[in-house]
């Protein structure tokens, strides 16, 4: 990068570090950061200020499905960082459900390579097991020196418990986290949405949250047996969250994640059948939205993941039960989480960029000067449209088309 | 009394106002006359063209609408899943366009996903009546089966109805507590566990799984048809089991020392949820049912083609 950039005004938001909460100019060139002092000036600078601008750690996600190889018409690694950056992503855990899935050396490489020069960094997990059917464990080991940073059957529960038991002790030899989606099939069978009161006005067959629960009891029953890291993906219901709090305190080593959309919606908004909130997992009560954001808020939950599956027409627009869950969310991510109204900055910043990276051994961006420049620029107070035609992920399954959202990314520097 | 609905589509009972039904029913009784005339067609129709679409197995319902809609004088055109370019791949939204692209003024669809028919309201441009989708709503029946309990009894109001069977399958119970809260009646269900929606008393309906006391509490049993065809797994061992516990025959109905309205959806497995002997008796209205069904589906229709007129 052979430009210079200069921050005005920013307050820097970079929990544990020792800038934090300062308030001050900034400016990068080529890349590093040069100066930090109350009031820089700069002629050829490309300047970013903003009412209540703040600086933080780039943002990384730890759950999109970039869908490249292979749906390349949902989504592709260029449009998906496109919209990483968009919506204040520096970094991005592609998960390995692709055609073919990401479970070899070759499909490592080709996701590193063909994401070199993009505007956030694609870091590629790999299966855990041979074609995500969690039977046979993939080659994690190769995978890993290859540049697979985490492995995860993406959104398949891993359910045999002597294939997820191996995958731990496996991969812990060379210290990569598995990440598992708790849902027992059995339990889920045929599931559309969460089973409760609206599940059964609309006729829908209901996912319980006990089909989540009963398999993260089980896998971390596992994981404190093989004394292992395990990340908890997408949790979704309060009795997880309360089954993930009671493991820490033993002292499980368990980390935990959420989707903002289920910090902020309820299965109330599937009244319509509105496919946008078809998700999996399925968005549930009030009750457990206001668990998980407690689990945000007391560290029971250690970060804030955004789901991202963009979908095309032909996946989104038909009979519900036919539609394929997920929601179009990188661009929006933050704004999102803004919208939950319940975290400051640091809080924010914590959940958004420095756990993500405590998870997956990834050294936190410094704000500091002679340090690389990672970061992302944000402002809460400021308003944004997520406008279509503009939009840069290819996903047509928003809810959030068109309308105003608070919330801005300014931008990501990396 | 008014003399629209507040509703463009009949999409489920949910959505109607208590005024809406009152106004389905006693334009059900105008129609319920004149199908008993010797005369039995009305012009109210003509030059209305209605598509039948069913995308799932149907003899009755198929019947009655189309009876309803001839007695109406509405030109109409039937469209079965089994002869349709669905299994080709075609989309919904394609497959009624272009049944829509010749001029078709209503769709009466049944369709086995929940929310297909709101779907399809969301997607093109044409009045829908919802006959039954998934296990989501049946309103037509839910109407006939309120203006059957009516007819028998003078009023819905206040009466005690019981529906006996699956109800976690079943769009037909669903309606009918809709439907039957709406006007006043008090509504419970009864069946085994593995058939009961876990919050389905978050309906505001009591549940029960003992018959005789579901009995012993009703004015109205409504005893649904097992849908084998709906279950994709084992939720009893075996009939036998289910008609051992559920099955409503000739000594348990005198048995609870009342007389109870009896109704059927059709059509029956006679054995299984109810003997041929209870069908068949005075307290049975099932054929009544079937009758007013045509009514009722003539009520709807017309009340829907209306609001073009203005």
């Amino acid at each position: 990068m052979s430009t210079t950039i200069l921050i005005k005004r920013a307050r820097i938001v970079a929990p544990g570090q020792s800038n934090n909460g300062k308030t001050t100019d900034i400016l990068i060139e080529n890349g590093i950061i040069t100066k930090m002092a109350d009031s820089i000036t700069h002629d050829q600078a490309i300047v970013y200020q903003s009412p209540e601008l703040m600086v933080a750690p780039g943002f990384m996600d730890l759950h999109a499905h970039l869908s490249d190889p292979g749906f390349e018409y949902k989504e592709t690694l260029e449009s998906g960082a496109a919209a990483a950056a968009a919506g204040g992503y520096t970094a991005v855990l592609a998960m390995p459900d692709n055609n073919p899935v990401t479970h070899s050396k070759s499909q490592v490489e080709y996701i590193i390579k063909r994401s070199a020069g993009l505007p956030a960094k694609i870091y590629p997990a790999g299966a855990v097991t041979v074609k995500l059917e969690g039977k046979e464990l993939a080659e994690m080991y190769d995978m890993h020196q290859a540049g697979a940073i985490a492995f995860t059957d993406a959104d398949h529960p891993i359910a045999h418990a002597g294939v997820l038991l191996r995958a731990l002790q496996y991969s812990s030899n060379f210290g990569a986290r598995i990440h598992v989606r708790c849902e027992d099939p059995q339990l889920a069978y045929g599931g559309q949405m969460n089973e409760g009161v609206n599940s059964t006005k609309l006729g829908l067959k209901g996912i319980p949250a006990v089909a989540e629960e009963v398999m993260l009891a089980h896998h971390l029953a596992i994981a404190e047996y093989a004394q292992t890291p395990i990340h908890i993906m997408a949790v979704s219901s309060a009795g997880s969250v309360e089954l993930i709090r009671n493991a820490k305190k033993k002292g499980v080593p368990v980390t935990a994640a959420v989707h903002a959309s289920h910090l902020l919606y309820t299965d109330d908004r599937l009244t319509e059948f509105d496919t946008n909130f078809k998700l999996s997992p399925p968005l549930r009560t009030q009750h457990d939205r206001d668990a998980l954001v407690a689990g945000v808020l007391d560290g029971t939950i250690d970060c804030i993941t955004s789901g991202h599956r963009p979908e095309d027409t032909e996946c989104k627009v038909l009979e519900f039960d036919l539609a394929t869950p997920g929601m179009n969310t990188l661009e929006t991510n933050f704004s999102m989480v803004c919208a939950v109204g319940k975290f400051n900055a640091e809080q924010l910043v914590n959940a958004l960029a420095v756990q993500p990276r405590n998870i997956t051994g990834i050294k936190v961006p410094q704000i500091e000067v002679g340090q690389p420049a990672e970061i992302t620029l944000f402002d809460c107070t400021q308003k944004w449209i997520y406008k279509k035609d503009q939009a840069k992920s290819k996903g047509v399954n928003s809810p959030l088309f068109d309308q105003e959202l608070q919330g801005v990314i300014l931008g990501t520097i990396c | 009394m008014k003399k629209k609905l507040s509703v463009k589509h009949l999409l489920g009972i949910k959505s109607l106002t208590t005024e809406d039904i009152e106004l389905i029913l006693s334009t059900a009784e105008q129609f319920r006359d004149v199908i008993n005339r010797p005369i039995k067609k009305v012009p109210s129709l003509r030059d209305i063209t209605i598509a039948n679409l069913f995308f799932e197995n149907s003899t009755r319902t198929r019947i009655s609408f189309e009876l309803a809609e001839k007695r109406l004088s509405a030109d109409t055109i039937n469209f079965s899943a089994a002869q349709s370019s669905v299994k080709k791949g075609e989309t919904l939204i394609d497959t009624v366009n272009n049944i829509l692209a010749m001029k078709v003024d209503m769709v009466v669809m049944r369709h086995p996903n929940p929310g297909a028919c709101v779907f399809l309201a969301n997607h093109i441009d044409a009045k829908i009546v919802n006959a039954g989708d998934g296990a989501h709503e049946h309103p037509t029946q839910a109407l006939l089966d309120a203006f059957s309990i009516q007819s028998r009894l003078g009023s819905v109001r206040g009466k005690k109805v019981v529906i006996v069977g699956d109800i976690l399958h079943s769009r037909v119970a669903l309606s009918n507590i809709f439907c039957l809260q709406k006007l006043g009646a008090e509504v419970m269900v009864c069946g085994p566990r593995t058939l009961m929606p876990r919050y389905i008393g978050d309906l505001g309906v009591k549940v029960e799984f003992d018959l005789r006391k579901a009995l012993e509490w009703c004015d109205v049993a409504n005893m649904l048809r097992i849908q084998l065809e709906r279950q994709d797994i084992k939720y009893f061992p075996s009939l036998r089991e289910y008609t051992m516990q559920y099955g409503l025959d000739m000594p348990l109905l005198k048995s609870i020392g009342k007389e109870i309205v009896i109704m059927h959806p059709g059509p029956i497995n006679r054995g299984v949820e109810i003997t041929s002997e209870v069908a068949d008796s005075p307290q049975s209205i099932i054929l009544d049912q079937v009758e007013n069904g045509v009514a009722v589906r003539m009520a709807v229709l017309y009340l829907l083609a209306g609001r073009t007129d203005n």
